[in-house]
C-alpha cells in the first residue's frame, strides 16, 4: 500500500512539474498583448486625487463630492479648506497627503460652484464652473455599479479638435480613470463615464453596463462643466486659455 | 475716463443753437483760457468746449456719445497648451487608460423640426444623444477588454460593496413599481369610463330593438285580424325564443345581479363601513388597545406614511364645494350634448 501511495505521489509530482514547464514555455512564446496572465499584476499608474471643498458649500456640491469619493477609490479627502489661506496652500495640503492630482470644489455664497482640477507638482490647472448638478441619490437614476470598479471613459471627437480640449481630456482621463490594479479597486469594468461637448460645455454622465449589449442604466452623478480658464501652474501661473463664451455671475 | 453723459447731453443741446448760429454767421467760436488742452482735440473729451468744437467739425453727432471700453482679448496660447498636454500625457497601455473617442456624427439623434433651440434644450433628445455615444463606446470597447482579459460582468457569487446601498435600490424599485401601478390604474379607470359610454349606447340600441320587435308584433296581429296568418306565426315563434332565452337567463341573471350589488356595496357603499379613509388609517395605527407608549414618532418615515395615501383627492368626500361643482354643472348647461 505504501509503495502504491508513493508511486501515486511520484506520478502527481511528475504531472505538476510537467504543467509548470508548459506554463513557462507559454510565457516565453506569448507577447504581453496576447495573454493576460503575462501582464504583471503591479499597480503602475500611481494617481492619487485629493478631493477637497471650501467652506460654505451647498448640500448638492457636498453630496456630489461624496459620490465621487465612493466611485473613485484612488481619492483622498481632507477637511474643508478655508479660502482665506489662498489657493497655493492647497499645494501644501496635497503634498502632505501625497497626492498628485487635486479636485477642489468651491462656492461663492452657496450659489455658484467652481471646480478646480489640477496636477500637483508643475501641472496645469483648469477651473470649471459646475452647473446642473444631480446626485446619485435621485430615484430616477436606477443603475448601480461596484464600489471602486474601473470606468470606461467615453469621449466625443470634439475633444481632439482643439488643443485646450485635448488638455482637458487628458486631465479627465488621469483624474477620473481608476488606475489598474489599484489595491482598493475592483477588477471589473462595469460602468462608463461619458463626457460629451455640447454648447461648449462638458456634460458628464455615468452609465452602468448591463448584461445585454445595449442596456445602459444611468448611475451616478450628473453635472455640466463649463471651462473658464486654464493655468500653466498649479493654481497659478500664466493663463493658457480663457473661455470667451463664459459669463461670470454678477457679484452683488 | 468717466464721461458725464447727462451733462454732455444738456450742454450739447444748449449750445447747439449757439454753435449753429455762429457757424452760419462764420464767427470765431469763443475760447476759454484752457488753451493747452484745446490743442489735442481728438483725445480729451472731458470739457464741454472740446465737445462743442468736435460737434462743429461734425465729428460728433447729436445724441448720447459714450466712450466704449476696448474689446477684451482672450488668451489662447495654443503652442503652450499642446506642449503642456504632451508633458502631461500618460503614456501607458490602453488597459491603464481605458479611454475611447466616438465621432459626433455617428450618434444620430433626430430633432423635431419645430424646435429651433437644438439639442441643448430638448432634454429627451439630449440624453439619448449621450446614451448613444456611451453605447457606441461600449460596443467598441468590449472586444478590446475581452482580449486583455478584463471582465465586465461579475460572477453570480461575487458579492461586493456597491456604490448605492441595497436599501436605496429598494427605494428605487418601489418608486418604479408605484409609477407602473399608477399608470395601470389610470388605464383601468379610462377603460371603465369608455365601457360605461359604450354600455349606455348598447342599452339604447337594445331598447330600440325591443321597440321594433313590439311594433312588428302589433303589425302582425293586425294583419292576422285582416286575414294574413303567416306573419303572426313567425313573430310568435320569435317571441317564444326570446322569452325562452330570457327565462333561462333570469334564473342566473338574478343571482348575478345580487352578487354584483353586494360587491358594489362593499366597495362604494357608505352603509357598511361609514368610516373615512383617514379614520381607518388611524384605527390601523392606534386603534383597539395595544402599545400606545412609543407609537407616535415624528420622523421622516412617519411623515412619509401620513402622506402616502392622499385623503382629499380630486373627487373625494371633502374636495370641491358647492361653487366648484356648480360651475361644472352650469358650464355645460346650454351646450349641445355630444353624441359619438
Amino acid at each position: 500500500m505504501a509503495k502504491l501511495n508513493a508511486l501515486k505521489k511520484g506520478k502527481k509530482n511528475k504531472n505538476v512539474a510537467n504543467k509548470k514547464a508548459q506554463q513557462v514555455e507559454n510565457l516565453k512564446n506569448d507577447t504581453p498583448e496576447q495573454t493576460p496572465k503575462s501582464l504583471a499584476k503591479k499597480w503602475k499608474n500611481k494617481q492619487r486625487v485629493l478631493l477637497i471643498s471650501s467652506r460654505g458649500v451647498s448640500y448638492l456640491a457636498r453630496h456630489i463630492l461624496a459620490n465621487l469619493k465612493t466611485m473613485m477609490p484612488h481619492t483622498r479627502s481632507d477637511s474643508k479648506f478655508a479660502r482665506k489661506h489662498g489657493l497655493q496652500e492647497l499645494n501644501e495640503v496635497a503634498e502632505i497627503r501625497n497626492c498628485n492630482k487635486i479636485m477642489y470644489l468651491e462656492m461663492h455664497k452657496k450659489q455658484d460652484a467652481f471646480l478646480w482640477i489640477s496636477a500637483q507638482p508643475h501641472g496645469p490647472s483648469i477651473k470649471f464652473s459646475i452647473e446642473n448638478m444631480h446626485t446619485m441619490e435621485e430615484l430616477k437614476l436606477t443603475g448601480n455599479c461596484l464600489k471602486g470598479s474601473r470606468p470606461l471613459l467615453a469621449f466625443n471627437d470634439e475633444f481632439d479638435s482643439e488643443p485646450h480640449w485635448k488638455l482637458v481630456k487628458e486631465m479627465l482621463i488621469q483624474v477620473m480613470g481608476t488606475p489598474c490594479h489599484h489595491p482598493k479597486s475592483q477588477p471589473f469594468v462595469d460602468h462608463v463615464l461619458n463626457f460629451s461637448i455640447l454648447d461648449n460645455k462638458i456634460w458628464v454622465r455615468n452609465y452602468q453596463i448591463g448584461d445585454e449589449l445595449n442596456s445602459l442604466a444611468e448611475v451616478g452623478p450628473r453635472f455640466v462643466l463649463n471651462p473658464i480658464k486654464i493655468f500653466d501652474g498649479c493654481f497659478g501661473g500664466a493663463v493658457l486659455y480663457e473661455n470667451p463664451k463664459y459669463i461670470a455671475p454678477v457679484v452683488n | 475716463m468717466k464721461v458725464k453723459t447727462q451733462e454732455i447731453k444738456k450742454s450739447i443741446l444748449k449750445n447747439l443753437k449757439l454753435i449753429q448760429q455762429e457757424v452760419e454767421a462764420e464767427k470765431p467760436i469763443p475760447r476759454d483760457s484752457e488753451g493747452d488742452e484745446s490743442d489735442d482735440d481728438e483725445q480729451s473729451l472731458d470739457s464741454d468746449q472740446e465737445l462743442q468744437l468736435a460737434f462743429a467739425r461734425k465729428e460728433l453727432t447729436p445724441g448720447l456719445n459714450v466712450a466704449l471700453p476696448a474689446a477684451k482679448e482672450f488668451v489662447y496660447d495654443k503652442e503652450r497648451l499642446e506642449r503642456k498636454c504632451k508633458d502631461l500625457y500618460l503614456s501607458m497601455d490602453w488597459s491603464e487608460r481605458l479611454d475611447l473617442t466616438v465621432a459626433k456624427s455617428e450618434c444620430h439623434v433626430v430633432l423635431p423640426e419645430n424646435e429651433p433651440s437644438g439639442l441643448v434644450d430638448n432634454d429627451f433628445k439630449r440624453e439619448s444623444f449621450f446614451l448613444k455615444q456611451a453605447e457606441l463606446c461600449v460596443r467598441e470597447a468590449l472586444p478590446k477588454l475581452e482580449k486583455l482579459g478584463i471582465k465586465t460582468t461579475r460572477p453570480d457569487d461575487y458579492f461586493a460593496e456597491m456604490v448605492k446601498s441595497d436599501e436605496h435600490m429598494k427605494k428605487v424599485r418601489e418608486n418604479l413599481l408605484s409609477k407602473h401601478a399608477e399608470a395601470e390604474r389610470r388605464e383601468k379607470v379610462r377603460k371603465l369610463r369608455e365601457l360605461k359610454k359604450m354600455g349606455k349606447q348598447i342599452q339604447i340600441e337594445n331598447e330600440k330593438k325591443k321597440l321594433e320587435s313590439k311594433k312588428k308584433l302589433k303589425e302582425a296581429v293586425k294583419q292576422y285580424k285582416k286575414g294574413d296568418k303567416d306573419n303572426l306565426e313567425i313573430e310568435l315563434e320569435d317571441e317564444d325564443e326570446k322569452l325562452g332565452k330570457r327565462k333561462l337567463n333570469d334564473k342566473n341573471g338574478d343571482r348575478k345581479a345580487k352578487i354584483i350589488k353586494k360587491e358594489n356595496e362593499e366597495n362604494n357603499g357608505r352603509k357598511q363601513n361609514s368610516k373615512g379613509k383617514k379614520q381607518q388609517l388611524k384605527d390601523k395605527k392606534f386603534g383597539f388597545g395595544g402599545r400606545k407608549k412609543r407609537s407616535k414618532y415624528n420622523t421622516a418615515e412617519s411623515y412619509a406614511e401620513a402622506y402616502k395615501n392622499p385623503v382629499n383627492k380630486k373627487n373625494g368626500k371633502n374636495s370641491g364645494g358647492f361653487r366648484k361643482n356648480a360651475a361644472k354643472k352650469f358650464a355645460n348647461k346650454n351646450k349641445p350634448k355630444k353624441r359619438k
